[in-house]
């Protein structure tokens, strides 16, 4: 019997133990079951189960042990949770913002997949919270509460071409998008609290503000409006790796985390007037536009990032982080463009490099082909 | 009324990096999990409808109240409201402060919406406070001594005057989410939902209300359902949920189970929810100035019923019927009022509730059989100064109830949990039944022989035969027992029924002997035969000791005797060799009884004979049984079956004195089909008579007595062996053309007329050669009975006709 992971609480079960959901919702006749979203089990595990109220067939699986929807093809589906993280203001919100609506669009068509919001949750939260205020009112997400974090959950769909035929065949994988509030990074308690997904996630993007780097804050002085001063840099991943090798029980020291990190800068259009004139990180990335993930730029901005950093930061950072993680990598990108005005709202929104440490983690998976 | 505080918002921290939301400051007694119960209820984000980056007047005028009371996980008490700031220190949009008051159980004084608006209530941080540099000191424990100034019952009364009706709905839209352990969503401004909730609470005790909780928004409502919810106790009752798309969708949530919802402004709602007469009361008491909302508290408070159930309706009835005498025409009505009181309230209370109910339902009704089980304990109960009157009632109760079948068995389960759980008051009762008055009005209505009651009274008197042993009058009891079972015989009775009798008199040998005679003298046979196959179950089910006992005093006693043949019966026809086994059974227990002539013992001699034909064995039963112990038709017919099958050669051989007996048995009996056996009998009758006197008597004489008597039907060989046998008998018997007549009519054989007349003529030729003076004789009477009797009749046409061949 196949197994499955649900994309909420990651928990590995048999596909025959999947409860279903009555998803008739028609004007002239609802189904009472459809109304009240009743779980609903599958007769003598039948392979094409009905309600038992309209008689319709079941299509939608509901997980037995936290009743989230599940996506469509979970069985044959892979998942994987990716936890974007970092400190207060570091921009999660807009960067989680801009990345699902980059997938919908730009990454789609290159690299020929779909994404599709499971369920309404995700659907709605993402309208609300992060596209609405973002695309539709031009202004900054707001500042997500302390607290547990509903997850995102997206399926993305890849069209390829069979090995001996010229069809095309669908090939699913689910993204799990945690987007933690920077308050359940401020204590190693908190995080083991709100973030335990974390050791269970296949990639984190840590999301780093150049912006409270003092080195930056010293030469941007009176030049941008600075944010407050936030948890350390340094503190944040150490405080991660605490969280990773408890979950996983990897007490030894020696041995490093298997989870890619891709340690991300955000906001760097806010340290334009820093960056050699001639800097990759100026630019967009190669790979939307070359429906591949490309090493060459990728090798590029991440040995300018990590040079940035060693001169903004020192080699705590690197050191730390090589130290820890197998898989790592260093990436500069800006979500919105440009700095938020006063009121929040966005001058100019023009994204760049924004899917770059997610588009590393499909290739380290091996989702996206990589040249 | 003291109370610890407790704040919650996006905070700059002073120069300390972290910052953003979290707990300002609070009284050093809250916990951590109550801070986390604290923040889980009061967690706020706008609704979808509002602006993104709404201006001060927009929050202040249009963002919704999360006003919010709770019991939280540690069991202490919480008054809450979250409000909305807009930006942040940062300047991002999105902040909120939750001002939260802890209260300890007893703490709590007024109801939680008194609090609402009331200066304390922080719902804002000033600059000051903001850029306050930590560590923010603990809050001090609040000293409360204001609360009522904005909402108060004053403008509730303004409030519900006009929404009786939705009021009312509302509270029973509340009891059934309570009932059913499910939200009860609210949609209404965000001010009325305040109102709402703060006019429920006022209806209610103080302590009852404390148990309601509520949030007058939530932009989370799913939460409150979740399992995380429950397991703190945070899955809040009453919940301000916006109608918006994405939040909630009240037309099609009022179809669903999963939450009852209330859209006061797009008029949504759950439908058919049964608004009880309380809520109604308790609306109607809004508009006519609260006394009514305030006497009930009273009471509530007086009784200490802090239960938000149905009870409620039940206490409230209770509370109309305790406070003004008033009570419904619905039966069920007395049956919640009496669980109520036996629940919750005080003697004195109950005592007067239940002289109350006795008057109102002596005057007009019957109670419905349903309730009187609960109703009498109760009035016995608390009520029993008013004995005579309950008495008296139960009395009617009963008169009413036996006559039908299936409620008379109610009302002997009514008395049985009378008697269980008020003994001495039905002792009382049994005394007063058995009253000489009572008693002649109860032999009255069983004059009319009304089955059912008949059969209840039986019941009734060996049920609490035991009981009425020590009755002031104990010879009631004992006649009415006497009238009762014989009258039960009489009216046809199924042998159920009589075991369920036997049932009543429980292990008491001495009155199930009686029954038994009782049984055995009145029961019809075939009655009697049934009731002793139910009655051996009967003995087989009961304790083996006491069966044992009853079978000896069974055989002991005369009336029962007959019962025993009955049950001897079966044990000879499971024997395996049943004719040695009757035998054994009669010589053992029957044989010396004086009483042997009044026993039916058709049955065992039937059972005797099951597996045998042999003619000895019948002849030995008919010379040894009494005539008077073959009763029952049904077994004596198998005797006399198994004789005639043995034929009429060996019928003719049997001695008189068994023919003559058969005969006085089918006598007994009343049974003349029996041909044979009368033919034979006659013939050996005619054979004595003649041996006797020394002469032949007449034919037509004697043939009087056995007039019904043909051989019509006689199989030809039957017939040719007993003519063979009987003509030398009957001819000399025949003196003149009458005999003769009635000769040829006894022997009258249309289809065998020829061997009648052979027979006949070698006689006759016999005869002459013999004595031929007798021979002319017999010729002449012939001649003369054919000259005389030729035309008469088609019978003599037939002889002549036939003889003429012969002579």
């Amino acid at each position: 019997m196949s197994k499955y992971t649900c994309p909420r609480c990651f928990e590995k079960q048999d596909i025959k133990d999947v409860k279903y959901i009555c998803t008739n919702k028609s004007k002239a006749s609802s189904c009472q079951n459809a109304i009240e979203r009743k779980a609903l089990e599958s007769a003598h595990k039948i392979k094409k189960p009905l309600c038992d109220k309209c008689g319709k067939p079941l299509i939608s699986k509901i997980c037995p042990k936290c009743g989230f929807e599940l996506p469509f093809g979970i069985e044959s589906t892979q998942n994987y949770p990716i936890s974007i993280i970092g400190a207060k203001e570091c921009g999660k919100s807009n960067y989680v913002a801009v990345l699902i609506d980059q997938l919908k669009n730009n990454i789609g068509r290159s690299f020929d997949c779909s994404v599709m919001a499971c369920g309404d949750s995700t659907l709605n939260r993402y309208q609300k919270e992060f596209y609405d205020p973002i695309y539709k009112h031009k202004t900054c997400a707001g500042a997500t509460d302390a607290g547990d974090v509903e997850p995102l959950i997206y399926s993305l769909l890849f069209r390829r071409k069979h090995m001996f035929s010229s069809r095309k065949f669908n090939d699913a994988v689910s993204l799990t998008f945690f987007d933690t509030a920077g308050e359940n990074l401020t204590s190693i308690a908190s995080m083991q609290t709100h973030n335990a997904y974390l050791y269970s996630s296949s990639g984190i993007i840590l999301l780093l503000d150049p912006l409270q780097l003092p080195y930056v804050r010293d030469r941007l002085d009176s030049k941008i409006r600075l944010p407050e001063e936030n948890t350390d840099v340094n503190t944040i991943l150490a405080r991660t790796v605490e969280v990773i090798r408890r979950g996983l029980g990897l007490t030894d020291i020696s041995k490093k985390i298997d989870i890619p990190i891709a340690i991300s800068f955000t906001k760097i259009d806010a340290v334009d007037s820093l960056l050699d004139p001639m800097s990759c990180l100026k630019n967009d990335s190669t790979h939307v536009k070359n429906g591949f993930f490309d090493e060459r730029d990728f090798n590029d901005s991440n040995e300018e990032m990590q040079s940035l950093v060693e001169k903004w930061l020192g080699v705590e950072l690197y050191q730390n982080v090589s130290m820890q993680f197998n898989d790592f990598a260093f990436f500069g990108l800006s979500a919105l463009g440009s700095n938020p005005d006063i009121d929040n709202k966005i001058p100019r929104f023009r994204p760049f490099r924004v899917a770059d440490p997610f588009l590393w983690l499909l290739a380290k998976k091996g989702i996206i082909t990589s040249k | 009324m003291k109370a610890e505080q407790y704040i919650y918002t996006s905070f700059k921290n002073g120069d300390l990096p972290d910052k953003g939301f979290m707990i300002y400051s609070k009284s050093e007694g809250i916990t951590e999990t109550e801070c986390n119960d604290i923040k889980f209820v009061m967690q706020y984000a706008p609704p979808s409808d509002m602006p993104p980056n709404p201006t001060e007047k927009q929050i202040y005028d249009n963002f919704p109240y999360s006003f919010a009371f709770f019991r939280l996980s540690t069991n202490r008490l919480c008054v809450a409201q979250s409000t909305y700031l807009g930006k942040d220190y940062s300047g991002r949009y999105g902040n909120y402060i939750i001002y939260a008051l802890v209260f300890s159980q007893n703490e709590l004084n007024c109801y939680p919406c008194d609090m609402f608006g009331e200066k304390y209530i922080k719902l804002s941080m000033t600059e000051e406070e903001l850029n306050a540099k930590p560590p923010i000191p603990a809050l001090e424990n609040l000293d409360i001594e204001t609360f009522g100034s904005i909402v108060n019952d004053d403008l509730l009364m303004e409030f519900i005057s006009e929404r009786e009706q939705e009021f009312s709905y509302f509270i029973a839209a509340v009891l059934r989410g309570k009932q059913e352990g499910i939200p009860v969503y609210i949609n209404d401004t965000r001010e009325h939902l305040v109102l709402w909730m703060a006019a429920l609470h006022r209806a209610l005790p103080l302590e009852m209300a404390k148990k309601l909780s509520f949030n007058t928004y939530t932009h989370d409502h799913k939460k409150f359902s979740s399992e995380m919810s429950k397991e703190r106790n945070l899955n809040l009752l009453c919940l301000g949920v916006r109608p918006d798309e994405n939040y909630f969708n009240y037309s099609n949530g009022c179809k669903s189970s999963r939450q009852i919802v209330l859209d006061f402004d797009m008029k949504y709602r759950t439908e058919n929810i049964p608004v009880p007469s309380f809520a109604k009361a308790m609306a109607a008491s809004y508009v006519l100035g609260m006394d009514e909302i305030n006497d009930f508290i009273d009471f509530l408070n007086e009784i200490n019923f802090y239960y938000f159930s149905n009870d409620l309706e039940a206490a409230y009835k209770f509370f109309r019927l305790y406070v003004a005498s008033e009570l419904s025409a619905d039966d069920k009505d007395i049956e919640d009022i009496i669980s109520f009181g036996n629940r919750y309230c005080e003697e004195y209370m109950n005592s007067e509730v239940g002289a109350k109910i006795l008057d109102i339902i002596c005057k007009d009704r019957i109670l419905d059989i349903k309730y009187c089980q609960k109703t009498f304990v109760f009035l016995y109960k608390y009520s029993f100064f008013m004995r005579y009157s309950i008495h008296d009632y139960l009395y009617k109760i009963i008169l009413h109830y036996a006559k039908e079948e299936n409620k008379a068995v109610k009302i002997l389960d009514l008395l049985d949990t009378l008697k269980n759980s008020t003994s001495e008051q039905f002792w009382d009762f049994l005394n007063f039944f058995f009253s000489e008055d009572f008693l002649s009005q109860l032999k009255f209505e069983m004059n009319g022989n009304n089955k059912n009651l008949v059969l209840f009274v039986a019941k009734f008197v060996l049920n609490y035969h035991n009981d009425c042993q020590n009755l002031t009058d104990k010879s009631a009891h004992e006649e009415l027992l006497k009238q009762t079972i014989p009258q039960v015989c009489h009216l046809g009775i199924k042998e159920n029924t009589a075991i369920e009798l036997l049932y009543c008199c429980k292990d008491n040998l001495k009155l199930i002997i009686k029954v038994l005679s009782m049984f055995a003298t009145h029961l019809a046979l075939d009655e009697k035969e049934k009731f002793c196959i139910s009655f051996t179950k009967y003995l087989s089910g009961i304790e083996q000791e006491l069966a044992k006992n009853i079978k000896k005093n069974m055989w002991l006693e005369e009336k029962t005797l007959e019962l025993c043949a009955y049950m001897s019966a079966k044990e000879i026809r499971d024997s395996r060799n049943p004719i040695v086994a009757f035998w054994a059974s009669y010589e053992d227990n029957f044989k010396n009884r004086k009483e042997l002539k009044n026993i039916d013992l058709a049955s065992m001699v039937e059972a005797g004979l099951s597996k045998t034909n042999n003619i000895k064995n019948l002849i030995k039963i008919v010379e040894i049984i009494p005539e008077e112990c073959f009763k029952s038709w049904k077994y004596v017919k198998v005797l006399f079956d198994k004789f005639l099958s043995q034929g009429m050669k060996a019928l003719i051989k049997i001695d008189s004195p068994i023919i003559f007996k058969l005969v006085k048995i089918l006598n007994n009996l009343k049974q003349d089909d029996f041909h044979a056996i009368y033919a034979i009998s006659f013939l050996k009758f005619l054979q004595a008579k003649a041996e006797k006197d020394g002469v032949y008597p007449s034919f037509a004489k004697e043939y009087k007595a056995f007039s019904k008597i043909n051989l019509s039907n006689f199989e030809k060989r039957d017939y040719n062996i007993y003519l063979a046998q009987a003509v030398p008998v009957f001819m000399p018997c025949i003196y003149d053309e009458q005999d003769f007549n009635k000769f040829v009519e006894f022997c009258f054989n249309k289809e065998e007329i020829a061997v009648f007349c052979l027979t006949i003529s070698t006689y006759l030729k016999k005869l002459k050669k013999r004595q031929l003076k007798q021979y002319k004789v017999l010729i002449d009477i012939m001649q003369k009975y054919i000259r005389e009797n030729k035309q008469a009749n088609e019978k003599t046409k037939l002889f002549f006709e036939t003889m003429r061949k012969y002579l």
